[in-house]
């Protein structure tokens, strides 16, 4: 039990991760009514041509550019190509499609990039940092680092600018919002152009502490959607929240239990939330507070 | 037609997939007035206000604005030319703070000129500017409408349609959202009111339209129009007699 709060550090840096998948899969929901299960998979594309263009001899900035304009242009295209010509079909059949597109992503990913796993250093070289009597890889200041910067631009564009208001306005009444000159399709774009950016993020600092294969997004992209609903799907605070719970709960799991137990777990907690509070658990606790 | 006609729609024809709502309507409002659409329920005043907002296309007929057909034009072009809807049940944004709704209502529009309008549409409505940071969903239903109809002239609009303003609002409101609608036509605006309440139609507008299961039946000035009894029966006997003052 004295290790708890050991376990609760390691839960919180690797939570940070589903923080930032929740937080796009949240922003797309908001706005198109779309569950992007492919966001997963925008990860994995980020990491994988950010630790494989390094692997090549590129300076990381200019593997970390290459991965966000990879995922960003991947993201685009699934909303060009797909989700915008068969927005008629309706949001049922708009999920499954994304999960076709989750399993498209992957299947390029093994053709471009092959079967393995792909290695980047740790940023600042490798270091770990000793707290609560466990050692934790530097690298994962960096993941809450961009976590936090991307709650805080996320935030800052959906209540300072006037594309931010459009995208809450669809999200509260497209036809009225469309009443406004408010283009709906265009502002489901952004949404999504905006998630694969976030998950490019996510995966470029997460690469160097796991090393992606073509495989790695389909877990990390159901945490992503536990953590979006356990935060009430509509809800980017709450998306940010429910990652960090899904990491601490996982990493309390393996700790205390085993790690065999520990996707059961998360993934029941999963099912039990959409089972019990279909609305979310922490969205009525974030909403009283502000 | 005259030069003056801001709005002229003439043989509109338009509907829901196969259910055709309106058969061929014609009908002008001109700068300066108020002309009100009067007609049973279904008989497609909402539709025909959602279709020169351009919610709907219409599969016949046209929309003129100040003479030039914007039929085939998309809801933003038509928002920036100056056609603002205000819908049937106010439609506010719930969660979205007051000042957000009006912020949105000149989407699209320069910074300066949104904030030009904002200073505008506070000066008219000082209640407005007291709940600016709270939820529309929030405010009572007056304050709702007032809110739906500042949204609106945050686009500067030239053509107002309004779907029934004065629905579901208290008798003293009803009175208050008349004197706002009754100052809303002016040199460049005009509006179409469509309302339910006859005394609040015929108080404001100049001239009206009796709308019957999607053909115009017959219309006229006010005055004229109330005392016509296919008005009166669509009416359902509701229309107070001629002199009578509405409070
Ligand atoms: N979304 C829709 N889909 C199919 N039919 C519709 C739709 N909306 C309205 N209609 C039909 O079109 C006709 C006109 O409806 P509309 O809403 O324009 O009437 P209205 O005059 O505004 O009535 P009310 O006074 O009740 O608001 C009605 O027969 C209605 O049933
Ligand atoms: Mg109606």
């Amino acid at each position: 039990m004295e290790h708890i709060p050991g376990y609760v550090l390691i839960g919180l840096s690797t939570g940070t991760t589903y923080a930032v998948i929740g937080l796009g899969i949240a922003l797309v929901y908001q706005v198109s009514g779309i569950i992007n299960f492919a966001q997963g998979d925008f990860v994995m594309l980020g990491g994988l041509t950010f630790a494989f263009t390094a692997e090549q001899g590129a300076h990381p900035v200019v593997a970390a550019a290459l991965a966000l304009t990879v995922t960003a242009g991947c993201g685009a295209a699934l909303h060009l190509a797909v989700l915008a010509p068969a927005r008629d079909a309706g949001h049922d059949r708009l999920i499954v499609l994304t999960i076709g597109a989750s399993i498209l992503i992957q299947g390029s990913a093994v053709l471009v990039f092959g079967a393995d796993q792909h290695f980047a250093a740790p940023f600042g070289g490798d270091r770990q940092f000793q707290a609560f009597g466990v050692s934790i890889s530097a690298q994962y200041l960096w993941c809450a680092a961009a976590a936090a910067a991307v709650a805080a631009a996320v935030w800052a564009l959906l209540s300072r600018s006037q594309t931010g208001r459009a995208m809450r306005a669809v999200a509260a009444d497209r036809e009225t919002a469309r009443l406004m000159g408010i283009a709906p399709l265009r502002m489901g774009l952004i949404a999504l152009l905006l998630a694969a950016v976030l998950a490019g993020i996510g995966g470029v600092v997460l690469a160097p502490i796991q090393p992606p294969d073509a495989t790695a997004g389909v877990p990390l992209g159901l945490k992503g959607f536990t953590a979006a609903v356990l935060g009430g799907l509509t809800s980017p605070l709450g998306a940010i929240a429910g990652g960090l719970v899904v990491g601490v709960v996982e990493a309390v799991v393996t700790g205390l239990v085993s790690s065999g137990y520990r996707d059961t777990i998360v993934y029941g907690l999963l099912v039990a939330v959409l089972l019990v509070r279909p609305g979310g658990l922490l969205i009525a606790a974030v909403r009283e507070r502000l | 037609m005259s030069g003056t006609d801001l709005l002229e729609l003439s043989g509109l024809v338009a509907g829901y997939g196969r259910i055709e709502a309106l058969h061929g309507v014609s009908l002008t409002v001109r700068a300066g007035e108020v002309v009100c659409l009067i007609g049973r329920n279904g008989a497609g005043k909402s539709t025909l206000l959602k279709t020169v907002a351009g919610l709907i296309r219409p599969t016949g007929g046209r929309v003129l604005l100040r003479g030039e057909d914007i039929s085939g034009r998309p809801m933003p072009w038509r928002t920036r030319a100056g056609v603002a809807l205000v819908p049937e049940g106010r439609r506010v944004f719930a969660p979205i703070s007051v000042h957000d709704n009006l912020l949105l209502g000149g989407y699209g529009r320069a910074r300066k000129a949104i904030a030009a309008g904002l200073d505008d549409i506070y000066a008219r409505f000082p209640r407005l500017a007291e709940r600016r940071g709270q939820p529309a969903g929030t405010l009572s239903g007056g304050e709702q409408q007032m809110l739906a109809i500042g949204r609106a002239l945050m686009a500067a609009p030239s053509v107002i349609l309004l779907d029934e303003p004065s629905l579901g609002l208290a008798p003293r409101i009803v009175g208050e959202v008349g004197d706002i609608i009754a100052g809303l036509a002016g040199a460049e605006a005009g509006v179409l009111l469509v309302e339910q309440d006859a005394a609040v139609a015929f108080r404001l507008a100049d001239r009206g339209y009796l709308l019957d299961r999607g053909h115009i039946i017959t219309s006229g000035p006010a005055a004229t129009l109330r005392n016509d009894a296919r008005v009166r029966s669509a009416y359902l006997g509701a229309i107070p007699a001629p002199g009578e003052q509405h409070h």
